[in-house]
């Protein structure tokens, strides 16, 4: 257990010094993060706004015959709410899963100590790059997502209760303020992520089924954190708007 | 990256193909009643244990993101009077079913896969097979089962804690009283809109079972069956169970009725 957590913090603090990170490992493991996430992202992110956006415009019609508001609201909802979370749980088990099994097969084989013998620095060379990749590739991915959501919702509207894109469409009603609570929402659950990952691959002892295992604790570890921190991050940022 | 567009969306199809065939065979083996019911008991059992803590943290912070999601509301429109009619909507309909079938997606699904794969790797699924008997349903299928059981099961106290979550924040972050949300709940909310939740948590069960079992099995008719070809099913299981989860959610939002 301490291991793992000397390892988690070394991997942690080299993150921290991205810049003397190697950049052909960095790129590659930005490179699995963003552009083989995209498409994963776009469909979920889209596939939940679709489902809210077309719920909510039936709701306010039913209830208040007024489906004007609804395009300011559903902008709020992507930036500061649903967006970075529905990120954050592709992230977890996209990313996190593949991570995981990755760490655990190079632990249970024991390529980490052997690099680690040979000087090769497998907290820098490795686990780090993974770090800083996760976090960089959560933000951009979370602004893809914020893309997908808009777009989602505009069709939707559109097609089933015929309202312009123009009239949904209502950037003012994004703060500053809500997107650096996104961006902050995103770059936790890349953080969240790469710690599930790493904590459980490197606790993977003995081949096949320590693989399995690493992936299915890494995957429920970075969904259950995620959820914790929008929860919590959402009260902190409810109460500091409060009066 | 027109090849590589091409060769993902053929393997996607590839995937859904290869679903939908599962899909009918365990209806049939269902309709037949060829499924090891012991086994399937068995596994709901086990799986639903196994997955207790998870769902229980999950609908904790789930409650915690809906109170707060219907509390800006509440402050902006001075709507208290629907905040626990909004709240049961989503704890039992739309949000909480998403995020509750992303945690199925995390735990059962994810252990099944693991497991199912381990079993194809070490060719113990050929080892049933030699001595007469069929893997899928004395294997396979009993997993499928208890991962739409298991979704069944969880569905009504994971919701339920998931309101009750949402009042209590609601009333101590902000000003929401609780016997206003309750009241809310019993004036507003009619039994379609439950009925809709649990069809929605038990399609998201089949969907779960279906990619966890697709993905673990197929690590069978791979030549690589090293641990890493283990931890790549796990991972196929959990994208094919999310975009199958949310994908079914947008469809049967886009069908559903407003509750």
């Amino acid at each position: 257990m301490s291991a793992r957590v000397a390892s988690l913090g070394g991997a942690s603090r080299a993150a921290l010094t991205w810049w003397r990170l190697p950049p052909g490992a960095l790129l590659q493991r930005l490179d699995e993060v963003v552009p083989r996430s995209v498409p994963l992202v776009i469909v979920t992110v889209a596939a939940v706004g679709c489902a809210l956006a077309d719920q909510a415009a039936r709701q306010a019609l039913r209830l208040l015959g007024d489906q004007s508001f609804i395009g300011p609201e559903y902008i709020v909802l992507g930036v500061e709410e649903f967006g970075p979370l529905v990120v954050a749980l592709t992230l977890s088990l996209r990313v996190g899963a593949g991570f995981a099994a990755e760490i655990a097969t190079l632990q249970s084989e024991s390529t980490l100590d052997a690099m680690a013998l040979f000087g090769q620095e497998p907290a820098r060379r490795v686990l780090a790059p993974m770090g800083v990749a996760l976090v960089l590739g959560a933000v951009a991915l979370g602004l893809v997502g914020f893309v997908a959501w808009e777009l989602a919702g505009m069709a939707t509207l559109l097609l089933r209760s015929e309202v312009s894109p123009f009239t949904f469409f209502h950037p003012e009603a994004v703060r500053g303020a809500g997107v650096v609570l996104m961006i902050l929402k995103c770059a936790a659950a890349g953080a969240i992520v790469f710690a599930a990952a790493t904590h459980a691959g490197l606790a993977a002892r003995g081949g096949a089924v320590a693989v399995g295992e690493a992936a299915t604790k890494a995957v429920v570890g970075a969904v259950l954190g995620c959820l914790i921190m929008s929860a919590a991050l959402d009260m902190l940022w409810f109460l500091a708007r409060s009066p | 990256m027109l090849v590589a567009l091409g060769e993902a969306v053929g393997r996607r199809a590839g995937d859904i193909g290869a679903l939908l065939l599962s899909a009918r065979r365990a209806l049939i083996a269902g309709s037949r009643l060829r499924v090891d019911l012991t086994e399937t008991l068995r596994q709901t059992d086990r799986l639903f244990v196994d997955a207790l803590p998870l769902f229980t943290v999950a609908s904790v912070a789930v409650g915690g993101v809906v109170a707060m999601q219907g509390l800006n509301y509440v402050a902006r429109y001075s709507a208290s009077e629907v905040f626990g009619w909004a709240a049961a909507m989503s704890a039992y309909r739309d949000v909480g079913p998403l995020l509750l079938g992303c945690g199925l997606a995390a735990r059962v699904g994810a252990r099944t896969t693991a497991e199912l794969a381990v079993m194809a790797a070490r060719d113990r699924l050929d080892a049933v097979r030699a001595l007469g008997i069929d893997p899928e349903p004395a294997v396979v299928w009993p997993r499928l089962v208890a991962t739409v059981a298991c979704s069944v099961l969880f569905w009504a106290p994971a919701c339920t804690l998931v309101l009750a979550v949402a009042f209590v924040v609601a009333s101590l972050v902000g000003d929401q009283r609780l016997a206003t949300s309750v009241w809310s709940v019993a004036s507003y909310v009619h039994a379609s809109t439950l009925l809709q939740g649990l069809v929605r948590m038990v399609l998201f069960g089949v969907v779960v079972g279906l990619a966890s079992c697709h993905a673990g099995v197929a690590v069978a008719t791979s030549e690589d069956r090293s641990a890493g070809a283990i931890g790549r099913a796990v991972y196929a299981g959990a994208v094919l169970s999310l975009a199958g989860v949310v994908m079914t959610n947008a469809v049967l939002s886009l069908l559903g009725g407003t509750g």
